[in-house]
């Protein structure tokens, strides 16, 4: 009785997880960074964990209250730093990528209302093979981050 | 033969040199840094007016303070906000220093096609209510950026009007004569950056 309550706990803990059902990829940790006022951009940040047996390739973006979404990087080349679009990104079976300042980001544009802190946007990524996945995102002030 | 006299004397002043001249190697001695470099040579900067909000701002009146610029635009989604953060936690570890010795903070938008005057003070600011935020026109922004070697570039507009914009991710630090002293490269540590600018300062 007590195992196979324990087998139950244990599977439901599983199924928990995300995407660990049957090889899915799986979006965890989105946010947003909080724009100055009136800045008409922001960047979203997540990880994403390919948990599939086959490589994932993202292709576009969108956003609940942006007009627009892209995924975009920014790199350093010695002293200068520029940022360019990532229209297809590859993402390996097994693998995770994490969308940090610095590097990947979505790039937000146009939103509707000033973002606030503590609003939940839906962030989608979309696949060559049609599927779309999606998490929400909640806007944090990144200023007060860095203690 | 000189006399004992003499030779004690002569002992005397060799000692008071070689002190003498050990005391001024100490109190020259460049800080020690682990993030900024410092210019074999500071640099003067062209004569420059900057506008910030509704006022004027000349390379000049920033002197009297260090102050470390940063040269991004408003529209950046991902470096410029995270190293503005990150500049203000080194700015909030400085608190203890005396507010005219504080370094200052100037962001200089390097998009003047789509930054005001006022957009940039209020994109500063947003990070810390100390930073200083300005715009200059595409000419005096190319003498600035090559007077501080830096590169900028902007970038072929898209089809819906928008382009990119590639400018430095370092810091460049005036010193209080406003000359241009030392260069702080990426990637930003901000406890780094703050004892950088403590020993600069001297506080």
């Amino acid at each position: 009785m007590r195992l196979r309550l324990t087998m139950v706990v244990a599977i439901a803990a599983a199924l928990a997880l995300p995407g660990a059902e049957a090889g899915e990829p799986a979006l965890s940790d989105a946010w947003i960074a909080l724009p100055a006022p009136g800045v008409p951009v922001a960047a979203g940040y997540l990880v994403l964990d390919n948990h599939g047996v086959a490589p994932m390739r993202i292709v576009g973006a969108r956003a609940t209250g942006f007009a627009k979404a892209e995924v975009h990087e920014s790199y350093r080349e010695g002293d200068r730093i520029g940022m360019r679009p990532r229209p297809i990104l590859e993402v390996a079976p097994g693998a995770r990528l994490a969308f940090a300042p610095g590097g990947l980001h979505l790039m937000l544009f146009d939103p509707a209302d000033p973002p606030a802190v503590g609003a939940v946007h839906e962030v989608a990524l979309v696949l060559a093979d049609g599927r779309t996945l999606t998490v929400r995102a909640t806007v944090r002030d990144a200023r007060a981050a860095h203690h | 033969m000189p006399s004992q006299r003499t030779l004690l004397l002569v002992g005397i002043a060799a000692i008071a040199l070689a002190v003498g001249v050990l005391a001024g190697r100490a109190l020259h001695q460049p800080p020690q840094l682990q993030a900024a470099t410092l210019l074999p040579a500071s640099r003067a900067l062209p004569e420059l007016t900057l506008r910030s909000g509704d006022a004027e701002l000349r390379i000049a009146d920033l002197a009297g303070r260090w102050t470390v610029i940063f040269l991004g635009f408003t529209r950046c989604p991902d470096v410029c906000p995270t190293t503005l953060a990150l500049v203000a936690r080194a700015n909030r570890d400085l608190a203890d220093l005396p507010a005219a010795q504080r370094p200052r903070l100037l962001f200089i938008s390097v998009d003047p096609g789509r930054d005001t005057a006022d957009q940039a003070l209020a994109y500063a600011r947003f990070y810390d209510p100390s930073f200083v935020g300005a715009t200059t026109d595409p000419a005096a922004l190319e003498r600035l950026a090559a007077a501080l070697s830096a590169p900028i570039a902007i970038g072929a507009p898209g089809a819906d009007g928008g382009y990119s914009v590639d400018h430095p991710g370092a810091l460049f630090i005036l010193d209080p004569a406003a000359r241009f002293a030392a260069v702080v490269s990426p990637p930003l540590d901000p406890a780094a950056l703050a004892a950088d600018l403590r020993a600069l300062i001297g506080g």
